[in-house]
């Protein structure tokens, strides 16, 4: 799975107006800490954070999304972070 | 108030210490903490269903110690899956998990993951946000299990939290 893939399906959510709030994005694999294969997906929000009221449908739209597209992942993380965050 | 409820609080207070510049080890206390709280919530409702009754305190005490972080996760990442396997099933009688538990499950999943960044991942930079982002995680999970506590199938996640490698199908 190419993380260019996950990119554009998040970038697809961004296109439909889905992720309100959310600027930018991130998108790493690797291994988890227990070993399995894994996505992490920053959604880069401003300094304020994500609105409260949305981040957990925010969150699991962008997990069952890239659930779908990143089929060989056992496991998908999905966070809120700002533009001072470091990648994995 | 709880200990699980304390470490919600203390995580949420952590996150927003420091007002301007917020100090790495705060906010990786305040993910860490945020996990250790849904930990303790789910320990204590498992030994508090297990064992009932002032007399057996002592023994919730040494229950609680047999729960084992990776356990855990492996329980609950197949709470969290739309088709849990047939050990989790046995368990529930059902295939079909709720909302809720799922939601509970996979946070449970999530926020152990980041307890692992949080604490040994040290060039890892953590900002007041995912912190934030965190605590909020855990607070929802704890909403969300205040939902379902009680139920046959809450039960089964309390029980696969603590034996899942053990379950014979």
């Amino acid at each position: 799975m190419a993380v260019g893939v996950v990119e554009a399906e998040i970038g697809r959510l961004k296109t439909d107006g889905l992720l309100d709030g959310v600027r930018t994005w991130r998108v790493d694999r690797g291994f988890d800490a227990m070993g399995r294969v894994a996505v992490w997906v920053w959604l880069i929000v401003g300094p304020e954070g994500p609105d409260p009221r949305r981040s957990a449908e925010v969150r699991e739209l962008v997990r069952n999304t890239v659930s779908r597209s990143a089929t060989e992942a056992d496991w998908v993380y999905v966070s809120f972070t700002d533009a001072e965050g470091d990648a994995r | 108030m709880s200990l699980h409820g304390d470490l919600l609080e203390q995580a949420a207070h952590l996150a927003k210490r420091e007002t301007k510049r917020p100090k790495q080890a705060s906010l990786r206390r305040s993910v860490s903490t945020a996990y250790y709280a849904l930990f303790h919530l789910l320990v204590s409702e498992a030994t508090g269903r297990l064992l009932t009754g002032t007399s057996r305190a002592h023994m919730k005490d040494v229950v609680a110690r047999a729960f084992d972080h990776a356990e855990m996760n492996a329980a609950a990442s197949q709470f969290a899956k739309g088709t849990p396997d047939r050990k989790v099933m046995a368990l529930l009688g059902t295939s079909v998990v709720s909302p809720d538990l799922a939601a509970v499950a996979r946070t449970f999943v999530d926020l152990q993951e980041f307890r692992h960044e949080a604490d040994y991942n040290v060039g890892r930079r953590f900002t007041r946000v995912e912190a934030n982002d965190k605590v909020g995680q855990a607070r929802l999970a704890f909403e969300a299990w205040g939902r379902v506590r009680g139920t046959g199938a809450a039960d089964s996640f309390l029980v696969a939290l603590l034996v899942y490698r053990k379950v014979r199908v």
